[in-house]
């Protein structure tokens, strides 16, 4: 590991500032559990490695039943999925949060750095993209928006431009007769890469029968986590039956562009991501209704 | 006055435990690194090539650093383990991908890294060879002649005239993976020049080995090495013979030095280019009559060796002793071969063989009694080997003979006839359910085997094991033996061993850390420190107090006036110790050349079940339970018994279903603990261990060997789970879901 200099600014502006002034030699230290092992193998190198752990906008957790839910980007899994209003509100969420690494990496992790981390198979980022999060990043010319689902734009690569930074996630207000789901697929039952990750939104109608829209989200089977349009658009106005998330499985398949390698091949994470899919929905509608 | 009561059989805590859990315990890397130099290794980067040297950058300085070739080494270039055929940095040809090349050593990390960075191998690039087949056909040669390490060949009656008349005659083939042996901390070593000779400390198992190949490595007499196993956070057999190799990369950098050097490995450097258990293929042709009697038995095994020898000729023999199992049959004819390939070379590993053999004959066996419409249970109680029966080389086993009563106990423990029952009637109705319920799919199946105590056939023989006892000035007692604490709580057993041969308490025996200049050679291996080691013991302690209770004229029951007694007489001068040397039971017989008699002076007999439910929509595997039986004679402490039984049982069943080591042109890929997965706590289901103690009565307390037993078990017993879960005979481990869900597919297109 080469040698680096560490700061850790108070204020967005400051972290904003340094951000400009060492453009492409500083990365943020949000968890550092991505980060730390990356400077350490050589993947990614550092002049200066800047903590944002001490910024207070990205350290939030506001769960609001009418404006929604802002989760600061250095917020640490744990914290998030210690918090029963999240649980009940975005559970797609906290699935996640809950099976990011082991419990000690889920007290620095954060869900900020996971997405930008950027990696295909992050356990969040298709539960982002279900549960319609938006990213505010700021930057040297103030702030923007960019939903979850144009966030990442390679393996390891995101779209924050120079000098910007992710403050934080914004999340709709809960919906009626809502909820969510993420599960994934590993060979064992904890402490592992996804080797297919889906995550799945869904609001029913007044009586729980018909789903009235969803959104379908899949990680680790593109270069990027991909929101399953096709999937997605075709459950509104469906039942909500065994046959109906079967053939949104079927549909969400199409939407999977997946490699080889040695988690799984291609033919096997296409499998699983209609498995998943039908699982995550059918969860999602019992959680909504139940 | 008060006796002794026996601390055999009690759960005494281990001696090394607190500081363990406290994290206070020093592993090879905590070692105060004060003037230490740091050590790399300089590997090829192709499979197999003649090597044509080694090119030097010139604008690194090479003043800095000392660099270690071939060329360097004092004495005979060599790794000596059985076959002497492993260089200790290659000198003409290169074998596999990532052998060491050359050796350097720098001041810091830095410039260690500069250096390495700064150094090329040259080769000229040969046709590597990679699976079995390829290594048999020879069309490229690796090793000897023929690329064959060793064959063992074993014939009881014959099997060929058996098969010709026999009323079915079933074959099958079977297939096991490597397997890592993922201890705690990776392979380390710490060599320090002392003027005229080389202190070693590091993490091993066998430090008797590293003092024999140091000083032919730099052609120092034996008695200027002194090695010191450091603390080890398990070995699993990986740091058996490893270490002989990095060891001697660690002095050899000493010695040119004149330094302390440390040649401590990162985890995905130890598992692409250290030993990992033998990959192989089993081939049956078993003959039964039509109601299921076994008249005959062939079985042609091949061990995936690797590059070079290391400990395969020793391993295919374990291998072809366990290839018929715990059953009786007349004819039987094993062949077994170990060969040579472009893969790191493969190394001892829990199990030594036995796992690959027992797997395959275990697994046949139930898909035997699926052939003959047999129910697998009546299948093996009318074949297990009985009293007196014997087993493929001809060895009666005498009372030894607890196979019938593990399997009938394990059936009743785990309640497996009713479950069996149960899971079948809830497999008929799955189809029936409606939603997620529809998929799954549950089985129970078992496996029933042996494991032979001690060394194989003669090498216990030619292996001098010695332990001694010598009495201190305040009258506790201290127990040397070279068995190396790995994490087995060595220190502890010992302890209690020679405290039951003294009939002292425990806490008076004193157990270190072994080191070569102490302590007599013992090895810990081959799951022998309770039995071989622990008799000796026994044995010492008896002599040490009829020596002590001779010269104070009396007998000394009472332990306070016996400690008082050893400590008046160390005072007045008289020097208190006994050894203690193993000499086989004179009856036993072994022809090493035919692999015939007596080879192991006993056996632990087990049975093991597992149940587990199918997702065959993913073909996910999740193991419910599992119950272990085994007869390991006297249990020396409850506690470590069923922690072996645990920790066994989690490694067949990553094995079985988890560990798949990847390779690509002779390189594992997936070399870390992220992508090689191996079972963590959220994995495993309940383990039962149960124990039989019937003692044998070749070592005084009865106890026999258990450290690898429990790992041989999960494996067979799984793929027979699955078969009655899925009705799919699976022959191959890692049974993976990859492989699980195409076949259960392509059995509903049927």
């Amino acid at each position: 590991m080469k040698p680096f200099d560490y700061t850790a600014p108070s204020t967005i502006a400051d972290a904003v500032s340094l951000l400009s002034q060492h453009n492409g030699e500083a990365r943020v230290l949000a968890g550092g559990t991505d980060i730390l092992v990356q400077l350490r193998e050589g993947l990614r190198e550092a002049g200066i490695v800047i903590d944002v752990k001490k910024i207070a906008e990205l350290r939030a957790l506001d769960c609001c039943s009418t404006s929604g839910l802002t989760l600061g980007a250095s917020t640490p899994c744990a914290e998030i999925y210690g918090n029963a209003d999240v649980c009940n509100a975005y559970p797609a969420l906290t699935d996640a949060a809950r099976i990011i690494g082991g419990w000690q990496i889920q007290s620095r992790a954060s869900i900020g750095g996971n997405l930008c981390n950027a990696s295909p198979a992050a356990d969040s980022i298709p539960a982002l993209i279900a549960l319609n999060a938006v990213a505010l990043v700021a930057g040297p010319s103030g702030q923007r928006e960019i939903p979850v689902a144009d966030f990442c734009t390679a393996p390891g690569r995101n779209a924050l431009a120079a000098g910007e930074l992710l403050v934080c996630l914004q999340f709709p207000a809960p919906s009626a007769n809502a909820s969510s789901a993420y599960q994934r697929f590993i060979p064992r039952n904890e402490m592992d890469i996804a080797v297919v990750g889906v995550g799945s939104w869904l609001q029913l109608d007044e009586s729980g029968q018909t789903i009235l829209s969803a959104r379908v989200a899949l990680g680790a089977v593109a270069p990027t986590p991909v929101f399953a349009a096709e999937a997605s658009d075709w459950l509104a106005g469906k039942p909500a039956t065994e046959d109906t998330y079967r053939q949104a499985g079927e549909l969400a398949r199409k939407a999977a562009s997946p490699i080889s390698d040695m988690r799984g091949t291609a033919e096997y994470r296409v499998h699983l991501v209609g498995v998943l899919t039908q699982r995550t929905l059918a969860k999602a509608v019992q959680r909504a209704a139940g | 006055m008060k006796t002794t009561e026996s601390a055999l059989g009690k759960s005494v805590l281990r001696r090394e435990g607190a500081a363990k859990l406290r994290g206070d315990a020093q592993f090879i890397d905590d070692l105060p690194r004060d003037g230490a130099w740091f050590a790399g290794t300089v590997r090829a980067k192709v499979p197999h090539a003649r090597l044509l040297g080694v090119r030097r950058d010139e604008r690194f300085d090479w003043d800095r650093v000392v660099l270690i070739t071939a060329a360097d080494i004092p004495g005979e270039n060599v790794v000596p383990v059985v076959l002497r055929d492993q260089p200790s940095l290659a000198e003409d040809f290169i074998r596999y991908h990532g052998q060491p090349v050359a050796l350097v050593a720098a001041p810091d990390q830095e410039t260690l890294a500069l250096a390495l960075e700064s150094i090329s191998v040259l080769t000229s690039p040969l046709p590597p060879v990679f699976d079995i087949d390829e290594s048999l056909e020879a069309k490229t040669i690796i090793f000897g002649e023929d690329n064959v390490f060793r064959t063992v060949e074993i014939n009881k009656g014959d099997a060929t005239a058996a098969l010709q008349t026999a009323d079915v005659v079933i074959e099958g083939e079977h297939h096991t993976g490597a397997q890592e042996h993922a201890y705690l901390e990776p392979q380390g070593m710490q060599a320090e020049w002392t003027g005229d000779g080389i202190t070693i400390r590091g993490s091993m198992q066998c430090p008797y080995y590293l003092v024999k190949a140091v000083a032919e490595l730099l052609d120092l007499p034996q008695e200027k090495i002194l090695v010191i196993p450091h603390l080890t956070g398990g070995a699993f057999g990986g740091k058996d013979d490893f270490p002989t190799m990095l060891g001697g990369h660690a002095a050899l950098l000493a010695w040119k030095t004149r330094k302390t050097v440390r040649l401590i490995y990162e985890r995905g450097e130890d598992m692409r280019f250290t030993s990992k258990r033998h990959p192989a293929r089993i081939r049956h042709r078993t003959g039964f009559t039509h109601d299921g009697q076994l008249v005959g038995m062939q079985v042609e095994m091949v061990l995936n060796g690797g590059a070079y020898g290391t400990m395969s000729p020793l391993v295919i023999s374990r291998a072809a002793i366990h290839a018929a199992g715990p059953y009786q049959c007349d004819n039987i004819h094993i062949s077994a071969r170990v060969v040579a390939t472009n893969h790191p070379p493969s190394g001892a590993f829990r199990g030594f063989g036995a796992p690959q053999a027992l797997f395959a004959v275990d697994a046949h066996l139930d898909y035997c009694a699926s052939q003959l419409g047999v129910d697998p249970l009546e299948l093996r109680r009318k074949n297990l080997i009985r009293r007196n029966g014997t087993q493929a080389t001809g060895q009666n086993v005498g009372d030894d003979a607890s196979a019938g009563e593990v399997l009938e106990r394990a059936l009743q423990e785990s309640d497996f006839v009713a479950r069996r029952e149960a899971y079948a009637e809830f497999n008929r109705e799955a189809e029936s359910r409606r939603g997620a319920d529809r998929f799954p799919r549950r089985g129970i199946g078992l496996s029933l085997f042996m494991h032979g105590t001690g060394l194989s056939g003669y090498e216990e023989v030619f292996f001098h094991s010695g332990v001694a006892l010598h009495g201190n000035a305040d009258g506790s007692i201290t127990a040397l033996t070279s068995q190396v604490e790995v994490g087995q709580g060595t220190r502890t057993i010992v302890a209690q061993l020679a405290a039951e041969g003294l009939g002292i308490p425990v806490e008076y025996v004193l157990t270190e850390q072994p080191d070569t200049n102490q302590h007599p050679d013992s090895g810990p291996m081959a799951s022998r420190t309770a039995t071989i080691i622990g008799g000796l013991l026994i044995t010492a302690g008896k002599r040490f107090r009829a020596e002590v209770e001779r010269r104070q004229g009396s007998l000394l029951p009472d332990p306070l006036v016996f400690r008082a007694t050893v400590a008046k007489l160390v005072a007045g001068g008289e020097r208190l110790e006994v050894r203690e040397h193993y000499s086989p039971p004179p009856e036993m017989r072994w022809d090493e050349e035919k692999h015939q008699g007596d080879a192991y002076p006993a056996y632990t007999w087990s049975c093991c079940v597992a149940a587990l439910e199918v997702d065959t929509l993913t073909g996910e595997v999740a193991v419910l339970d599992v119950t272990a039986v085994q007869d390991v004679g006297k249990v020396v402490n409850p506690m470590f018994a069923a922690g072996q039984v645990q920790g066994g049982v989690a490694q067949g069943l990553g094995w079985a279903l988890l560990e798949n080591v990847v390779w690509k042109n002779g390189v594992m890929q997936n070399a870390n603990l992220a992508d090689y997965s191996i079972p963590t706590a959220m994995d495993l289901p309940p383990i039962r261990a149960v124990f039989l103690e019937h003692p044998q009565h070749r070592a005084p307390h009865g106890a026999k060997g258990l450290g690898e037993l429990p790992m041989e078990g999960p494996a067979p017993a799984v793929v027979n789970a699955l078969r009655s879960a899925l009705g799919i005979h699976f022959r191959r481990v890692p049974v993976t879901p990859e492989i699980i869900l195409p076949a259960w597919e392509a059995r509903n297109l049927e």
